[in-house]
């Protein structure tokens, strides 16, 4: 990389950004009680406070908000990787 | 082409392709259902699959290449 700090702070924060964004909903997260739609419901417009729910929804919007962009990123990367290294 | 001879590239390549097929295959499904039993492109849609099923421990998988990628 050409930046050399920042070229592995790139891969760092990639690969910790992809490890969030993997967990299945349906099959993993709703198991351990982090799914979206396990969520206390809770009241109209009002914003739950609880650490968990800070979780919940920051998952969900990493989720919801970076998947598309990753897989084009993601893209870039592996070629980069395959053809220089 | 050195990422295929380099052990821990090539597992971070593994590992990205992992992640962005089961994203592909969160997001538009038919594009890999369509090649579910080609000798070749089968081959995405399995990752896809793996990176559904197993989710919890790529996640991990990448935590830790990260982990690794910082500390060398």
């Amino acid at each position: 990389m050409v930046l050399f700090g920042l070229g592995r702070l790139f891969y760092v924060i990639l690969l910790l950004i992809n490890a969030v964004a993997v967990l299945s909903e349906e099959r993993f997260l709703r198991r351990i009680g982090l799914g979206r739609s396990n969520d206390e419901t809770p009241v109209f417009g009002q914003d739950q406070n609880t650490t968990k729910s800070k979780v919940v929804q920051l998952i969900g919007a990493v989720q919801t908000l970076l998947r598309i962009p990753l897989i084009g990123i993601n893209i870039l990367v592996i070629v980069y990787e395959l053809l220089l290294g | 082409m050195s990422a295929l001879f380099n052990f821990r590239s090539l597992l971070q390549v593994i590992l990205l392709l992992i992640c962005s097929c089961s994203y592909v295959h969160g997001q538009w499904p038919s594009l890999l259902d369509r090649y579910k039993n080609h000798e070749v492109l089968g081959a995405f849609w399995k990752m896809a699959r793996v990176g559904e099923r197993a989710s919890p421990y790529v996640s991990l998988a990448c935590i830790l290449m990260a982990i690794s990628q910082f500390n060398s």
